[in-house]
Parts: C-alpha cells; structure tokens; sequence
C-alpha cells in the first residue's frame, strides 16, 4: 500500500510536467484584429505620444513603460506580453535600450510583431547616433554599442522617430495610409515650429533650418542671412543656456544638450551600470567648482544620494526630472515634456550661484 | 596625500561605525548560527516601505510615515524570527531564514510590481553607498548604533546566555522568547539604518567575516570582539585605500579584502592548529601556488579582438564600421586596403556610415568614387545630398553636370536645388540659370526665393525687375520676363569671368 502512494506521489509531478509540455507549443495564435481601430503598442511613453499624434483616431496607443521608471529595466511581467499579443502595431526605441522588449515580444505569442515582421518598429531606425564606442568591450561598462539611445530628447530625431512609426502604421493598416502621412507632416510642422518659431519655419522651411542644426551651423547660417533674431520656440528659450555647463547622472542628455546649446561637463555615473570610485566622485566636486556648474540634472528613477551629496558639497541645485511622457504627474505630450525640461533648467541656471 | 584623507574621511569613519555595532553583532548572529537573518531583516524593512508606498504614501514626501511602515515590519520579521526558532532544531532555523528572506524578496517585487514605477525607489532602500555619506548621515546612523549598542550593553549577560548557551538560558531565563525578540528587533534597526548608507553587501560583510575571522583564533567573547574589530579596522583601512588609489567602487573593494582576510586567517589558524606547522605550511603554499596558477593560467585565453578594418567595414555594424572609418581618417596608409569596399558600401550602408564615407572620399580627393557619389545626390535622405553635392563641388569634375541636372530635375528641397544650380554654374555650365528661375518662381520659403534671386543678381549682373518684398504681380511679370530672356539667348549664353553669365562673344 505504501508503495503505490509513494509511486503515484511520484508520479504526480511527472503527469504535470507532461501535460505542461505539451500544451505549451499550443499558446494562443494572434487573432486578425477585428477592431476597426489598429491597436498600437509601446514601450516608452514619448513613442506613444508620437503614434497617438501620427495615428490620430484610427488608433488606440498603449505604453508598457511608466515615465517614473528606468526603461533600460522594466520588469517582462505576463500582463505587458497579454498586451503585446493582442497589438497589431509594436513600437520600440531600438538602440539596445529596451532589452526587455524582446522578451516581451517573444512572449506575446503574436507573430505579426516578432522581428522583422510589418508590425515592428524600430523608431530609432535610421537616425545619426552619438557617442559611437570607440572600442567594442564590455570595459567601458554597459555601454550601448550602437550609440547613445537617449535620441528622443532632441526634438529634431522625434521628426524622424514619427516618420518611422507612421510608415509602421502605413504597413498595417494600407487603406489609411494617406491619412498617416498627413498626419505625420503635420506633427513634424509642429515639431519644427515649436523649435525654431513659427515666423521662422514660415520664412526659411523646416527641413534646411535642420539641416542647418544638424551640422551645428544654425547660428551661424541665420546670421548670414539677416534672420538670427527671428528665431523662436524652444531655441529662442534657450539662448540663455547656450554654452552652459551641467552635471548628469547618466549620459542620457547628449541629444537635448547637443539641441539647446549645453554642455554636460561630467556624468556622477562615471560608467554606466558602475558605481563610481572615490576619485571619480572627487572629479564630479571639482568640475562642479571650477567650471560653476549649477545644474545637477538627474532622472526621477535614479538614486539621490549622489546628487543630495554633490548639492550639499558644492550649492549647486539638485534637479530632478523625468526624461518620458506618461501618465499621471508627469508630462502628458511630448512638446509638454521639452517645455518642462527647458523651464526645470532655466530656473535652475537663474539661481545665484551659492558657490563653495 | 590629504586629497586621500579628505576624500575618504567620511566613508571611513563609517566603516568603523559600522565595524563597531556589527562585529559585535556578528559574533551574535553567527553563533546563533542564523547568517543570513541580516539579509532578511533589510528585505522585510524594505517590503514595509513599499508597502507604506503601495497604500499611497510618497517616498520622498513622507519619509517618517514609511520608516513607520519599515519599522512595523521590522517588528513583525523580529516576531517571526522568534516564533520559529524551535527547540529541538527538527528544521533548521537558518532554512527558515532563508525562506524568510526568499518570501520577502518575492512579495517587495510583487508589490512593486503593481506600483509600476516603485521598483527603483525600493532597489534604492537597498543600495546605499558609503561614497556618498554626509556629516549628517554619520551622526544619526551613530546615535542608532549608540542606542543598540547601550541597549546590549545594559542586558549583556541574557544576550550573550541565549546566544552561546540557549541550554542554560531556556532554563535560568524566564521570558526567553521576549529577550530573542528584543534581539531581534534591535539588530533589525541596526541592519537597517547600516544598510541605508552602506547597501547590503556591505553590511553583510561587516556583519559575518571578521567575527568569523575572529572566531578562528579565539574562544572568549572578549579577545574575539577585539580581533573582530581589528580586523574590521585594518580591513576598512586597506579597503579605502585600495579604491582610492586603484579607482574602484569603495563598497566592493573593501568586500573583496573581507573576502582576502578570510582567506590570510583561514589559511594561518590551519597552520597555527595543525600538529605538524611546517607540513601544513606546505600545504598552503602549494594550495596558494595552484590558485595563482589558475588564475594565471585562465588569462592566457583572453580572446584577441581582430580590429582588421577591412573585416570591420565589410561586415561589421554601423558602429563598428564608424570605427574603422575613423580609425582609416587616422591611418591614410590604410585608404588603399579599404578603397575597394569603399563603393558597396555608399550604395548601401546606413545613413550615418555613408556621410561619413562622403567626408572621407571628399578628403581624399576621391575622384575615382564620382559616379556613386552622383547616385547619393538623388538619395532619400536630404542630409546625404547635401552631402554629396558639397562633395561634388569639392572635386569639382566636369564629369559631374549631367548628374547634377539630372538631380535637380527630381529636388524637392529648395535650397539642395539651388546648391545644385550654384554648382551647375561654377563648373561652367549655364543651364544653372533656369533652375535657379525655377525656385525664384516656385520656392514655398521666403528665404529660399532670397537665396536664388541673390544668386540671380550675381550671374546675371543686369538689372531685372524684381523686387525682394515687392508687388507679387510685378515680381512674377518679371520672372516671365527672365525666362523669356533665357529662352532667347539660352544658346548663346556663356559663363564668364567671375560667373556672369552672357552672350559669348
């Protein structure tokens, strides 16, 4: 009697097993959407704001990632792969940031969305990066090996980003594609109009104005043209930042400050994913010092003890902002977001420096 | 020498704090035979915060209400400690700290999980780096340290009882449970406020190895927290030093000299206890000797990285190919190995790869590249055909004006068209002049109408009636009136001295 309890105890786990493995291949297949609407789904929340602006009514966005998270680490729970299974359209930064969202994709049992199938897109694709790595190893710390992903910061890439979502939507959805790209000029009128002015765009065109930026030569151009002070927009707002030294916690602000005239003298994080050494904290102090950095910008995700020891040692102002669009608290749409960053920063810098 | 002491003079002073409460505690902890409880301790603490957080309080905002919160749960995980610690050891109560410790991870991820962005705030609790610790981090983490420590310092004789000898105290000791439970709840708020500007590795360090290197050497409480803090001491010492002067993170650095104390007082209380030294001293040169080896050995199979530039550029990613292109910009002795694959790869490469190539072709004169450089001013890209066309005019090919034509006939881009114009015109070509027309005509930016009417007016050298801000009615009858000229003379038409353009003589 013993014996058939031990036995079918035994085996029980076994049978489990066995029924597991065979009902597994068998995950639901991705369903034609029935919807009228094409569903659309995100990692970042900037990504979701550009397919809601581009896709307009004809879609129904969703972001798996919340703005006050660090999206390099966004945890692949069952409920992001439930959403990705029923999407038509995923969309995804690229440039190794997300490495999640491959788990998620695989997960989601939806082939219409694995790699290199129509509804996938790579909304970094395309776009000029920075800070390629000059030597491919693992030394310099999780370094991105295809440049810098932090793109979405310079408004200009957002044009680029919204033209790679829009012929993402154009793929899965070909009866609107006119409408998408309508859309898609639209949102990149704004974009440059929000940058540069309107009277500018008017009087110059969006795409030399960027092109102009591009190679660093706005000023420069403008100038030679008589039109410097009719610049505008977000650029305009700048200006008293240009040449501005700040300190980040992450290099993820290359592309806003390459944009808006900045210079991140030095990053806390001296190699991304490391914890700094003691010299290196001692360079932050005095590069602070020497240089009069002010500005202590910094993700809502990341620690603060770093930057509560900088402030406290040198008067320079700790700020904390987010670097995504999102739900609650946080900005709601992209040019909301830049807005808040630039006034976040020209707060900061019209401080009187308290200096040690 | 004193940049050393003043970088390092906060963080060392609170190694020693911590040296001071946990090597005492260690000695506690590990006797009770309960190592991991430390760990568990930071991990319940945590789960309260995130708890506090997950009924709505904000991290930041409300700090006193979530250490409430971290506290409560520190009592409770004390409570659990000393309900489960049986007598007659049937499990054995570090198993149950470990589940403990293993449960607790679980539900902080699990809550998180529904706070969405909660995770990072929480993974912070236990993060905390001595790098970054102030004057006012160190007097309140002392003041706790000083409190725990008076608290067993006063009930010295039940601690010790129940922890060396449980026997002796279940029978001389009346509330047993409640002394475990005060045990535990006062190393909780030392683990806790330790972890908060240590992180946990740290303080699980502190907390276990220089009791056990302790307890290697010596049998009575007394010489074993004096060896316990010596070690501790020295150990801190060399650690700070180490990571300053080698550039490492403090924290694990000083870990990994634990981690080497151990393995020194291992191998010295083996040879100092066996009966015969020298044999056993043998022992531990040969066992050290065949780590080295193995160590040394292991770095003979470092993988050599081929940086060959022309594998990189034919195969390689868009980074690695920047790479290679940068590093020919450096070396010209290698522009001849790479010149063949240089063609493929402007018809084909990413964007980023084929400007970079145009600024290479440019700076070598890279006649030999016209005719591709030709297909990239019909490119998709408008930055690419910028490019290629100030590449063009660099190399300035005769060879160049049927392409440039050809590209202007399809330009959406007003001012590309207009620099395809200028060009047409400075290699020497007059049929610049009617695309120039063209933009003056149709151009949607002002300043692109600017841009080909200054040129206009500088080829043409003659007055036209046109007018910058004038009368659009008058302006577009002069147009009509510059392409009724041109359409007269465009067969005559030379381009003269200094880019005017007339009637050949």
């Amino acid at each position: 009697m013993r014996n058939v309890t031990t036995t079918a105890l035994a085996l029980f786990p076994a049978l489990v097993l066995a029924l597991a493995l065979a009902v597994a291949p068998l995950r639901a297949v991705a369903q034609e959407p029935a919807a009228p609407k094409v569903a659309v789904v995100t990692t970042l929340g900037v990504l979701a704001d550009i397919a809601r602006e581009v896709g307009g009514e004809r879609v129904v966005v969703e972001a798996l990632a919340d703005p006050r998270q660090d999206p390099h680490y966004v945890q692949p729970r069952p409920t992001l792969m439930r959403k990705a299974h029923d999407a038509d359209l995923f969309v995804e930064l690229g440039l190794q940031l997300e490495l999640w969202a491959g788990k998620v994709i695989e997960g989601s049992g939806n082939p219409g969305i694995q790699s290199g199938q129509p509804g996938r897109v790579v909304a970094s694709a395309g776009i000029s990066t920075l800070e390629l790595p000059r030597e491919l190893s693992r030394e310099w710390g999780d370094v991105h090996p295809f440049g810098n992903p932090h793109v979405w910061l310079d408004p200009l890439n957002v044009k680029d980003m919204a033209a790679n979502v829009a012929a993402g939507l154009a793929r899965v959805d070909a009866r609107h594609k006119d409408e998408y790209e309508e859309r898609l000029k639209a949102f990149q009128q704004r974009l440059d109009e929000a940058l540069f002015g309107e009277a500018l765009v008017q009087e110059v065109g969006g795409k030399m104005l960027a092109r102009q930026a591009r190679r660093g030569r706005l000023v420069e151009w403008l100038e030679s043209k008589g039109l410097a002070d009719r610049l505008g927009g977000w650029l305009a707002r700048a200006a008293p930042l240009a040449g501005r030294p700040i300190v980040t916690y992450h290099k993820s602000w290359i592309y806003f400050a390459e944009r808006f005239g900045l210079e991140t003298a030095i990053e806390i994080e001296e190699k991304p994913g490391i914890s700094p050494s003691a010299r290196h904290r001692d360079a932050v102090v005095e590069t602070i010092r020497q240089r009069g950095v002010k500005t202590i910008l910094q993700e809502v995700f990341y620690d603060r003890g770093a930057g509560d020891y900088l402030a406290e040692e040198t008067g320079a102002r700790l700020v904390i902002v987010p670097l995504d669009v999102g739900s609650e608290g946080s900005a709601q749409s992209y040019f909301e977001l830049i807005d808040g960053l630039l006034d976040e920063l020209l707060a900061s810098e019209a401080t009187a420096e308290r200096g040690r | 020498m004193s940049a050393f002491l003043h970088s390092m003079a906060w963080p060392f002073v609170a190694c020693l704090l911590l040296a001071g409460i946990l090597v005492y505690l260690g000695i506690h902890v590990i006797s009770r035979k309960v190592i991991f409880v430390d760990l568990a301790l930071a991990q319940i603490a945590a789960l309260g915060s995130v708890w506090g957080v997950l009924l709505g309080w904000d991290l930041e905002g409300d700090p006193w209400t979530i250490k409430a919160f971290s506290l409560a749960f520190t009592f409770v995980g004390a409570a659990v400690f000393t309900m489960t610690r049986t007598r007659d050891e049937r499990v054995p109560h570090e198993a149950l700290i470990g589940i403990t410790y293993a449960v607790a991870l679980g539900a902080t991820i699990l809550c998180s999980a529904h706070l969405a962005h909660g995770a990072e705030e929480v993974s912070e609790l236990l993060a905390g780096s001595i790098l970054w610790v102030r004057a006012g981090d160190i007097a309140a983490t002392a003041l706790v340290f000083a409190v725990v420590g008076a608290f067993h310092w006063a009930f010295r004789r039940q601690f010790f009882l129940i922890s060396l000898d449980p026997e002796r105290a279940a029978a001389e000791l009346s509330s047993l449970r409640l002394w475990d439970f005060l045990f535990y709840v006062s190393l909780g708020f030392a683990v806790t406020s330790a972890v908060a500007i240590a992180g946990v590795l740290l303080v699980f360090s502190y907390l276990v190895i220089p009791a056990v290197v302790a307890m290697l050497f010596a049998e009575r409480i007394g010489p074993r927290l004096a060896l316990g803090w010596t070690a501790g001491t020295i150990v801190s010492a060399v650690g700070c030093s180490l990571s300053y002067f080698q550039d490492l993170p403090s924290g694990p650095t000083i870990v990994a000299c634990f981690g080497a104390s151990l393995v020194v007082a291992g191998a010295a209380s083996y040879v100092v206890r066996a009966a015969e030294r020298g044999r056993a001293s043998l022992r531990v040169t040969v066992g050290a000797l065949a780590l080295a080896l193995l160590f040394g050995g292991s770095s003979l199979l470092r993988k050599h990285d081929s940086h060959d530039v022309e594998h990189l550029l034919a195969a390689g990613t868009k980074a690695e190919r920047m790479m290679a292109l940068a590093q020919v910009e450096a070396e010209p002795e290698l522009w001849p190995r790479v010149e063949p694959l240089v063609r493929p790869m402007l018809r084909e490469a990413e964007t980023q790869v084929r400007v970079r190539l145009l600024d290479l072709v440019e700076s070598r004169g890279g006649a030999s590249f016209l005719p591709e450089v030709h297909a990239l001013l019909q490119d998709a890209d408008d930055s690419v055909r910028d490019r290629a066309l100030r590449c063009v005019r660099a190399i300035g090919s005769p060879e160049s004006i049927g392409p440039l034509l050809a590209a202007a006939a399809r330009e959406e881009d007003e001012y590309i068209a207009v620099e395809l114009a200028e060009t047409v015109l400075e290699l020497g070509d007059v049929r610049g002049i009617p695309l120039l027309i063209d933009v003056l005509e149709t151009g949607q930016a002002a300043q692109a109408r600017r841009d080909a009417w200054e040129h206009l007016k500088a080829h043409l050298a003659q007055d036209v009636l046109y007018h910058e801000e004038g009368d659009s009615h008058e302006n577009a009858q002069a147009i009509a009136e510059l392409r009724a000229w041109w359409r007269t003379h465009e067969h005559e038409l030379v381009v003269g001295e200094r880019g005017v353009v007339r009637v050949a003589r």
